[in-house]
C-alpha cells in the first residue's frame, strides 16, 4: 500500500497540488492539505477499495475542504497558474493577441464557479477520468461530466469576447 | 483567432497555461511517511481475536527443536549402545548455562543468544562393570538482526544435540 501511495503522489504531485491549490487558494496552505491527508492516509494505511487515484484525490480534495473549514478562501486567490512569460512572437499584434487570450482564460478559469473549477482541474490537469472525478467527489459520473462541460462552456464565452 | 471556438480548443489553450508548481519542501514532507516507521495499529476490537504473538514462532521452533532432539537421541542411544563396549572416555560437562551476548554493528544490530540444558539419564554398566551415565545436552543458537532504521528483523535458530556418557558414582 505504501508503494501504490507513493507511486499516486510521484505521478501525480502536480495534479494533486493545482487541485488543493484551486480549493485552497493558497499556496502555503494547499501543500499543507496534501501534507494532512498522506498522513491519514498513512495512518490509515488500508487497501483503497476502488481506484487507488481517485483515492488519493478524494483524500486530498477532503483535506482541503477541512483547511476551508478552519479558515476561509482569501479574498485574493492565489492562481494555479505560473506567472505569463514573456512571448517572443514574430507580430507584436499577435503576441499581445496571445498574452491578452492567455489572461482571459486564466482569469475566466480562477473565477468560476468552485465545483466547476475542481472539475476542470481534475479533468485537465490531474488526467482523472470522468469515473475516478465521480469517485472522488462522491457524485454521480453524469452530474460531473456537466459540470465539466459546463465550465468549457464558460471559458469559452469568456475568451470569446476578445475576438 | 478563429471566431468559433470549440471545447478542444479550450482544453487545448488551458493545456499550454504553465501551472504553478508545488516547492519540493512538500515533496520532503510526503517522502517523510514512506521513509518512517511501520505506523501504530490501531487497538483491536473488543472480541476480536488476539494478534498473533512472536512467541507462538518460539515455542514452534522450540517444539520443532525437541522433536529434531528426540530424533537424534534415539539415534545417539542406539550408537552407544555400540559404543559402550569399548574404551570410554570422560567429558566433563558444564552445568546449565544461559548467556545472552549483544554485538553492535555498524548496521544492523546484530544479537546472538545462546540457551543450553543437561539432562542426564540412568545409570548403566558398561561391559566392564563400570557405571556410566548418558547425558543429553541440547543447546539453541538464536541470532537476530535488526535494522533500526528500516525496522526489518532476521532471526536464525539453530538447535544442536549432543550426548555425552560420564562415569557415575554409586553408593
Amino acid at each position: 500500500v505504501r508503494e501504490l501511495l507513493g507511486s499516486v503522489y510521484r505521478d501525480h504531485r502536480q495534479g494533486l497540488f493545482s487541485l488543493a491549490l484551486s480549493i485552497t487558494g493558497d499556496a502555503n496552505r494547499a501543500e499543507d492539505a496534501i501534507h494532512d491527508a498522506f498522513e491519514r492516509l498513512f495512518r490509515r494505511l488500508g487497501k483503497p477499495a476502488g481506484d487507488p487515484i481517485a483515492y488519493v484525490f478524494a483524500a486530498v480534495r477532503n483535506a482541503s475542504l477541512d483547511q476551508l473549514r478552519r479558515k476561509p478562501r482569501p479574498t485574493a486567490p492565489d492562481s494555479i497558474f505560473e506567472f505569463l512569460p514573456a512571448v517572443s512572437e514574430p507580430s507584436p499584434d499577435h503576441a499581445a493577441c496571445d498574452a491578452e487570450r492567455d489572461r482571459l482564460v486564466r482569469a475566466a478559469l480562477d473565477s468560476l464557479p468552485d465545483a466547476q473549477r475542481e472539475a476542470v482541474v481534475m479533468r485537465l490537469y490531474s488526467g482523472l477520468s470522468f469515473e475516478q472525478m465521480a469517485e472522488a467527489t462522491r457524485e454521480p459520473m453524469s452530474t460531473v461530466a456537466s459540470r465539466y462541460r459546463r465550465a468549457l462552456q464558460s471559458l469559452r464565452a469568456s475568451v470569446e469576447t476578445l475576438v | 483567432m478563429s471566431p468559433e471556438l470549440k471545447d478542444a480548443d479550450i482544453e487545448t489553450l488551458l493545456l499550454h497555461q504553465p501551472r504553478r508548481e508545488p516547492c519540493r519542501a512538500l515533496d520532503d514532507r510526503v517522502a517523510a511517511f514512506f521513509n518512517s516507521a511501520a505506523p501504530q495499529q490501531a487497538p483491536a476490537p473488543f472480541g476480536a481475536p488476539p494478534p498473533p504473538s512472536p512467541l507462538r514462532f518460539k515455542n514452534f521452533v522450540y517444539a520443532a527443536a525437541a522433536l529434531a532432539a528426540c530424533v537424534v537421541m534415539t539415534f545417539s542411544l542406539m550408537s552407544i549402545r555400540n559404543t559402550l563396549d569399548t574404551a570410554i572416555t570422560p567429558i566433563h560437562v558444564a552445568d546449565a548455562a544461559h548467556s545472552v551476548t549483544s554485538v553492535a554493528m555498524a548496521n544492523p544490530i546484530r544479537v546472538d543468544e545462546v540457551y543450553s540444558q543437561d539432562e542426564a539419564g540412568d545409570v548403566v554398566l558398561t561391559s566392564d562393570n563400570q557405571p556410566v551415565v548418558p547425558v543429553r545436552r541440547q543447546v539453541m543458537h538464536t541470532t537476530r538482526w535488526l535494522d533500526p532504521a528500516t525496522n526489518v528483523r532476521m532471526e536464525v535458530t539453530r538447535p544442536v544435540e549432543q550426548i555425552v556418557v560420564l562415569p557415575a558414582e554409586i553408593d
